[in-house]
């Protein structure tokens, strides 16, 4: 099973829902572990046995590290391990799917490596003991998570476990809305741009110029689209289920300068890695060195959430580096430049750095970034890439202005202008993005 | 409040066994271990839950139409133009064309029968003024047909439809929902191909023809992969022979037995459902077409379902025509084929079919 499928949303979403809310309230935890270890089982029953026993084992780890009397030793031991374990399984993991892409591990890095944040968040005592299997659990396995994240610590996610105010109509309605947004981001801009980057990263002998723009820019989108997508379902279901999940993306395509970009793209990642680095230190001053290394580490980190290979750490590479440069060599020009300039500055830098994603191994990334300049004497452009410009300029559009913040300032601007309404509003707009999301699927 | 989310979960849970019901097709198979590894399961759970959604169609519409505002003008490889559907095809592949080639002059060398060859273009070819702008498309059509007839070298006779077909392309000559041929297409093929085969005199002039323009509106196949609502239906239509009176009697060999009708039209089988089967009954693994008062020639056909475009006319100048479908032929019928008993073979395909091993298939059938 799919998260985005008919029967995701008209019959697994149904009884999840159900199950949830006709539980009792201090069982609802376990009702969720349920639903999501369901989940699992439906949609890759190859990999429950890796991630029972990954998810297992990080808990025995955190339960003897949990212990008053456990030694410091002991306690590092446990840390070691689990993180060693979790790195060993990432690895292989991304091995296998360099080998056999079809066969990538569902959720993989979310239970990995939210296992690794909380066993060195309880480490270093940043988190109280964790005594619950369910909840930690459903902290590592909560299933709309599974596919992007977001990443949160332990104790943010277990904050709302019970704590957190009983999701009322409004939530639900809201959670609901967000997450079929987010399906129709992968459905409509995701899946029809994904589509165009195929035709266009095929071309060999037929590129030009433009066609190597388009196609970085095309593939800049595609990510922004699934990503956020999934997040934004991840998101919803959190507050159908009274959880209250961070965001992953701040619209980075209009960011001022390429620091910027980091701070709104896969920000929950690069927060993990943050955490699990610097941990309580991270805010503070750093020497110049250790700065320009914290913001290399992380860039190419970030890079190899896409997956393990050179060419994805190649992109965060790149992008830290003019991060740094930002930095370091020319802190305050930026904020001299109006800003439309400093917008473009950094699409430009970002769209280049999506060159270097493009790629299957450095040389054909480089290729790209070549390509883009028009040193390696591609035509400026011909009828191939006129052709699909012709017939996606819409889809292209609406993939650009979707990107961007304009519709949240209207949705933000529509709540404040009639609160009283929300609910209906609510109600229609999870109506009509519902008929959209089936459309699309049967379509 | 309370009452509220009890109440909708009792909503949501009685709307789960709903949708499964609905899911229950005849083909659904309750899940297995295997169908959920493989997952075939949800798979067919989706695409049955697609089919049995209430407005499905409006909503496959739907999901159709966004994709063209967001200026999608393919869709499953077909292109939607303002004037129908139009099936993009394939660059066909050298090597099997010069394999087919030999496969058909070995052939035509062995059997010692007049052979023929007949190639046609797709509408992707000849309309190609309603593709859009700078459209990726096979459009060396024309040159590989004549690169083809060229190696046929005098042993096999050609019969060359393109000149005719493009010069005429402002007609009804393809279906605007299907990929083929419509009859009036059919009867510019005949007049070509029929010169070959029998002589331009004995020709069924168009003013010989009666025709009958059948009420329902068709939709075809390619209607059923890209359901663009603008598009405007097909009208079937029937030429029958008036000149002198003529009886047919069509027999279909196949898998599910044999079965015959005494018309080139089935018309009934419109109201079926079965659109494009009024013609001839549609098309089996062998099909033949007996007419009393014909001319006695018999005439064995290698060819795919462009035949029912233009048999209806050229059934009015043989005995016995016999149309071999090589896709659906199976061992036990291919033993009603005696090519000796014929006095022509003719090869009929779209270049889209020929551009697969059916001559080969032929081949090794009369070997």
């Amino acid at each position: 099973m799919e998260l985005v499928s008919l029967s995701f949303f008209y019959i697994f979403l149904p009884v999840c829902i159900s199950v949830y809310f006709l539980a009792p309230r201090r069982l609802r935890p376990a009702a969720l572990l349920f639903v999501s270890l369901i989940y699992y089982l439906f949609a890759q029953p190859k990999s429950v046995p890796l991630m029972a026993i990954t998810v297992l084992l990080d808990f025995v780890s955190l339960r003897i590290m949990s212990r008053e009397k456990a030694s410091a030793p002991l306690r590092r031991g446990c840390l070691w391990f689990s993180v060693v374990k979790n790195l060993l399984v990432l690895f292989w993991a991304g091995a296998s799917v360099q080998i056999r892409p079809a066969e990538a591990v569902l959720g993989v890095a979310v239970y990995c490596l939210s296992g690794i944040d909380c066993v060195a968040s309880v480490y270093r005592r940043e988190t109280p003991a964790v005594t619950s299997p369910v909840r930690f659990g459903l902290y590592c396995l909560f299933f709309p998570r599974l596919y992007q994240g977001p990443l949160l610590t332990y104790g943010e996610f277990d904050s709302h476990l019970d704590a957190g105010p009983r999701p009322g109509p409004l939530q639900i309605l809201d959670g609901l809305c967000r997450m079929l947004l987010g399906a129709v981001k992968i459905l409509l801009p995701g899946r029809y741009l994904s589509l165009l980057y195929v035709t266009l990263r095929a071309y060999s002998a037929d590129a030009s110029i433009l066609s190597r723009w388009c196609m970085v820019l095309v593939l800049a989108l595609t990510t922004f689209y699934r990503l956020s997508g999934y997040c934004d379902m991840a998101v919803g279901l959190g507050g159908v289920f009274g959880l209250r999940l961070p965001q992953n993306f701040y619209y980075p395509y209009q960011s001022r300068s390429v620091q910027d970009f980091f701070q709104r793209f896969l920000v929950t990642v690069s927060g993990f890695y943050r955490r699990l680095f610097y941990g309580g230190q991270q805010d503070a001053p750093m020497p110049p060195a250790a700065d320009a290394n914290q913001i290399i580490v992380i860039g190419m980190l970030l890079g190899l959430w896409f997956g393990m290979s050179a060419p994805h750490m190649m992109w965060g590479i790149f992008l830290a580096a003019f991060a740094v440069m930002e930095r370091r060599l020319y802190p305050n020009a930026l904020e001299r430049i109006p800003t439309l300039f400093r917008r473009m500055y950094t699409l430009l830098v970002v769209l280049v750095s999506f060159a270097l994603l493009a790629g299957d191994s450095p040389t054909q990334s480089l290729r790209f970034v070549a390509d883009l300049t028009g040193l390696t004497g591609l035509v400026p452009w011909n009828n191939q890439i006129l052709y699909l410009l012709s017939t996606n300029w819409l889809l292209l559009l609406i993939g650009c202005f979707f990107a961007t913040n304009i519709c949240s300032l209207l949705i933000t601007t529509l709540r404040r202008a009639v609160p009283k309404w929300m609910p209906a509003l609510l109600a229609a707009a999870d109506g009509v993005l519902l008929l959209l999301v089936t459309g699309l699927l049967i379509g | 409040m309370t009452g509220f989310f009890k109440l909708l979960a009792c909503v949501m849970l009685l709307l789960v066994p709903y949708f499964l019901i609905l899911a229950q097709g005849d083909s659904f198979e309750p899940p297995s271990r295997e169908s959920i590894e493989d997952r075939t399961f949800f798979s067919r759970l989706d695409d049955s839950l697609a089919e049995a959604l209430p407005f499905q169609t409006r909503l496959r519409q739907l999901g159709l139409r966004l994709g063209l505002l967001g200026g999608q003008r393919e869709q499953n490889d077909i292109f939607i133009s303002d004037n129908g559907l139009i099936k993009n095809i394939d660059a066909t592949s050298e090597v099997r064309i010069s394999q087919n080639v030999g496969a058909i002059l070995r052939l035509a060398e062995r059997i010692q029968i007049p052979t023929y060859l007949m190639l046609l273009p797709t509408a992707s070819a000849i309309l190609q003024e309603q593709l859009p702008p700078y459209a990726n498309i096979y459009n060396n059509q024309r040159q590989t047909i004549e690169d083809i007839y060229s190696q046929m070298s005098g042993q096999v006779t050609v019969a060359d439809v393109y000149p005719l077909l493009y010069n005429l392309r402002g007609e009804y000559l393809y279906y605007r929902t299907e990929n083929n041929l419509t009859p009036q297409g059919g009867y510019y093929v005949y007049t070509v191909l029929g010169a070959k085969l029998v002589g331009r005199r004995e020709l069924v002039e168009l003013d010989q023809l009666d025709i009958q323009y059948l009420p329902e509106p068709y939709y075809g196949d390619l209607y059923q992969k890209s359901p663009y609502q603008n598009v405007r239906p097909d009208t079937l239509s029937l030429f029958r022979y008036q000149a002198y009176p003529r009886e047919y009697l069509v027999t279909h060999y196949g898998n599910g037995g044999i079965k015959t009708y005494h018309t080139l039209y089935p018309t009934h089988l419109a109201g079926l459902g079965q659109g494009p089967d009024v013609y001839l009954g549609g098309i089996s693994a062998i099909t033949t077409i007996r007419t009393t008062n014909a001319p006695p020639r018999s005439l064995l056909i290698f060819g795919d379902k462009t035949a029912l475009a233009y048999l209806p006319f050229l059934a009015n100048n043989y005995q016995d025509i016999t149309l071999v479908d090589l896709f659906q032929l199976t061992p036990t019928l291919s033993n009603r084929i005696q090519p000796d008993q014929y006095h022509q073979v003719l090869f009929a395909y779209s270049l889209e079919t020929f551009d697969s091993d059916i001559p080969l298939r032929a081949e090794r059938l009369l070997d």
